[in-house]
């Protein structure tokens, strides 16, 4: 008989110790929720037509400069318009883990010559998220450079 | 030589099936990987997934398991083995030395638990409380390896890499609990029920070794970026 209580109150321990953490969690997450750090849809730019500028850096001196109009921008809807607009082809691929286009060629240079890959700066600064994650607000400047990887 | 083999021929079959296990799950697996739910949040201005998804999990279990069944050297070969395998294939750079002394790290604290006789079905919670505890360490270990050679070496720097780093923590410690939950306790389970032994006896000699060689991998590590 006091071995079964004794049985009965360690597991009943053990649910407790487990539950706790669990219930901290999600009362962490709902509150995340309330205060807006956690959505069910990415920020965007909500605005008529963006003008943003884009640079394609192709590495020696070789840059092709395009104005480029989109709604809704953000750093990989820039280049997709802009390859329409001017007639160029890119190269992407998705990855649905990471909910993002990775740039691997545009204009028929592709990444892996001399260890050069595809990366994007927006107003000079250097892109740490994915393309379809990062907005682009009006007259901003997005430059796409072929060089070693900084990341 | 011989006789050592065939005195070790089981932990040695095992530790071959997990290093199987292992590569081919991480080279594999990764493509069968579900899709990002469309949760986003923002933190310090940046808006990322929720989650990011990777095959961490994988090698996380597979350490832990070896630290739970096999002898001390098994923490760091195992691993070790399996990210060099397969990192020749994929390719990697310097942080491999932080990703590889991250896992033996997660193998290390296994390898105590079970020294210490935890592995029982009374202490769930605290083998489930290590594993998390083990998972955030390799996260803050190899994240720290990220900022060192990728970030500028500032306090915004710092912030922006693990801002970054959140949504695979939150994979990391969400996928590597369910592979606890549906791999290691049951294997507990069947330890109780005496259908796999586990190996108690504890080699100080072996356990020194382990430790020492996982440490000088971690100074090596930041003593690389020094000079």
């Amino acid at each position: 008989m006091l071995f079964r209580i004794s049985v009965k109150k360690s597991f009943l321990k053990n649910i407790i110790l487990v539950l706790i953490p669990l219930l901290v969690l999600i009362i962490v997450g709902i509150n995340l929720v309330n205060i807006g750090a956690i959505t069910t849809e990415l920020v965007e730019v909500k605005s008529d037509e963006t003008l943003t500028t884009l640079l394609i850096d192709y590495g020696n001196n070789n840059i092709d400069t395009y104005q480029v109009k989109v709604q809704n921008a953000t750093v990989f809807s820039v280049l997709l318009q802009a390859s329409i607009d001017y007639d160029f082809n890119i190269g992407s691929k998705y990855y649905d883990q990471y909910q993002c286009h990775y740039i691997y060629s545009i204009n028929n240079t592709t990444e892996g010559e001399n260890n050069k890959f595809w990366q994007y700066y927006l107003n000079d600064d250097y892109g740490i998220i994915g393309a379809d994650l990062q907005p682009v607000h009006h007259n901003d400047c997005i430059e796409w450079k072929f060089q070693e990887p900084k990341i | 030589m011989f006789e050592i083999i065939k005195n070790h021929i089981g932990k040695i079959c095992i530790a071959s099936f997990l290093i199987f296990i292992g590569v081919i799950g991480r080279l594999v697996l990764i493509d069968l990987l579900p899709s990002s739910p469309s949760l986003y949040i923002t933190l310090n201005g940046i808006t990322q997934p929720v989650l990011m998804m990777d095959m961490f999990f994988l090698i996380a279990t597979i350490s832990i398991i070896s630290g739970m069944l096999l002898k001390s050297y098994y923490i760091f070969i195992i691993p070790i083995s399996i990210m060099f395998i397969t990192d020749l294939i994929i390719g990697n750079s310097y942080i491999l030395l932080f990703t590889w002394s991250g896992f033996a790290m997660i193998g290390l604290i296994s390898y105590v638990l079970k020294i210490k006789n935890k592995f029982t079905m009374q202490k769930i919670p605290l083998i489930f409380g290590a594993s998390i505890s083990s998972v955030l360490l390799y996260d803050l270990w190899t994240n720290f390896g990220c900022w060192l050679g990728w970030y500028p070496p500032t306090l915004s720097g710092l912030t922006v890499c693990f801002t970054l780093a959140i949504p695979f923590m939150l994979w990391h410690l969400l996928s590597t609990t369910a592979a606890i939950t549906f791999i290691v306790i049951p294997l507990i389970y069947l330890k109780e029920q005496r259908l796999i032994n586990i190996d108690h006896v504890v080699n100080p000699l072996e356990k020194h070794i382990s430790i020492a060689m996982i440490t000088v991998i971690m100074f090596l590590s930041i003593f690389l970026f020094i000079i």
